[in-house]
């Protein structure tokens, strides 16, 4: 059998005295989409800034356990949390393109902080992302243009556009679409459909019908505890566990 | 025990969802126990009043499947919920198929009256009193999602599948002796079937029942593995 991706193995989390993730076990195959779901204050953004090591930007904050990339420890002494940002992207809540740099600057802003480009590679990479985040129709006349200039869902895939032009193995999302509407939705997730295969994403969301669609793997979090994790499918049709059907059924006091 | 949803206005389409499906029900059985009545009483006026009834039921069906799929719309149900109203859905089309058979068993009903026969109707009755309390099982462990009720429907099936075999094989005798007309056993042998196609549905409403608590599918299992 393949090794997965990535393996949470007895990962604990928190700031300061409180812990906020209690012993997650976790293996995520690569190529799969996996949705991590769960109320509000669960853990579910402590536990995917985890797994690219930005929960430790915060004060105050720490990680036990062992989180596996390709069986590689991303939390041994050796490793670099800036390089290691390149080989697992995130995506967050809200768009934050740069505002003031191009659409273009913005898809490699990423790549600029770590070497540099001659401009024809910048542009075969600028229009490689791009085109891999369904934006390049979109903007390929007004590449200079700023990218406040895009509406809220172009601005969300410039950001994916960004995350996916340092060629990443992992891509963890934050909410991607909950400040988009239906239609920037749909192309959101038409996406991930399509990204799905070249890249292993693990995508937090609070829409329960989201992760229906677009993930193969769900798991549900509580109260930092890993409850259950499961086909998707499963999940949404017959959970295991009772508290993961009155969560996703609307049951949860 | 399924505990109450967090959003109210879901949950009152839900037990709304119930009621309808056991007013249906209740509609359909009370069809059954007439059109029985009619037959064994060759009472002809009964039966075909009875027969009318199937506009309502029909028109249950309609309105059941309107608010299944605008719960579908609205609120996009997950896991027992789901399982709840695409059950539901299936569950009123077993019902007004049960009230076609009633109306079925009165046009033979007003047929044999016509006609002046008078019986004898053999375990008729009996088959009925079976298959409706098979029918109304069904629906309880449906309604309060009882699947050792459930369980129970499915054994009775064989009761029926007896009961219509001796209907049969009794009118066959009394034509191949003369007793009476062939159309007329004929027409008997046939409410004997519809009856037995009641059984069937009310088995079908015991697996729903049985899917929308344990998410099994038992349709096809065979009787063993249920």
């Amino acid at each position: 059998m393949t090794a997965p991706r990535l393996h949470v193995h007895k990962l604990r989390a928190g700031f300061g005295g409180k812990e906020v993730l209690h012993d997650l076990e976790l293996e995520i195959a690569a190529g799969t989409v996996t949705a991590i779901i769960g109320p509000s204050g669960c853990g579910k953004s402590t536990f995917i800034r985890t797994l690219n090591r930005m929960h430790e930007l915060v004060g105050g904050a720490w990680v036990k356990g062992r989180v596996l990339l390709d069986e590689q420890d991303l939390y041994a002494s050796d490793v670099d949390p800036v390089l290691l940002r390149r080989r697992v992207g995130m995506v967050f809540q809200k768009p934050n393109p740069f505002p003031s740099m191009s659409i273009r600057d913005n898809v490699v802003a990423g790549l600029r902080l770590t070497g540099t480009l001659s401009r024809g590679q910048t542009e075969a990479i600028a229009e490689r992302a791009l085109r891999q985040a369904a934006l390049w129709d979109e903007v390929k006349d007004r590449l200079d243009d700023p990218g406040a200039a895009l509406s809220g869902g172009q601005q969300q895939r410039l950001c994916i556009a960004r995350a996916l032009a340092v060629d990443p193995q992992v891509l963890l999302m934050d909410e991607p679409c909950s400040a988009l509407d239906p239609i920037a939705t749909a192309r959101i997730e038409d996406l991930i459909h399509s990204l799905r295969g070249r890249y292993t994403i693990v995508l937090v969301t609070h829409s329960m019908q989201q992760a229906a669609r677009v993930s193969e793997r769900t798991a549900f979090l509580l109260r930092g505890e890993l409850v259950e994790v499961d086909d998707t499918r499963k999940i949404f049709t017959k959970p295991n566990d009772r508290r993961t059907e009155d969560y996703i059924t609307g049951r949860f006091g | 025990m399924i505990s109450a949803h967090t959003d109210r206005a879901f949950e009152g389409e839900l037990r709304l969802l119930r009621e309808r499906l056991q007013r249906m029900a209740t509609r359909a059985d009370e069809m059954l126990a007439d059109a029985v009545r009619a037959l064994v009483q060759g009472d002809a006026e009964l039966a075909r009043q009875t027969a009318h009834r199937d506009r309502a039921v029909n028109q249950d069906e309609v309105d059941i499947d309107e608010q299944c799929l605008a719960m579908l719309a609205r609120w996009q149900p997950m896991a027992s919920d789901l399982r709840l109203i695409f059950a539901a859905s299936k569950l009123a089309s077993n019902l007004e198929q049960i009230s076609d058979l009633a109306v079925n068993i009165c046009e033979r009903a007003d047929e044999l009256a016509t006609g002046g026969f008078r019986g004898p109707y053999t375990f008729i009755p009996h088959m009925s009193e079976v298959g409706r309390e098979m029918l109304r099982d069904a629906m309880t462990a449906f309604l309060t999602a009882n699947t050792d009720l459930a369980q129970e429907v499915l054994t009775r099936d064989d009761e029926i599948d007896d009961l219509h075999h001796q209907v049969v094989s009794t009118q066959t005798e009394r034509i191949r002796a003369g007793d009476i007309d062939v159309r007329q056993g004929i027409a008997v042998q046939n409410v004997a079937r519809f009856l037995e196609n009641v059984a069937d549905h009310a088995t079908a409403i015991a697996e729903h029942a049985i899917f929308m608590v344990h998410a099994l599918d038992v349709r096809h299992a065979g009787k063993r593995e249920r």
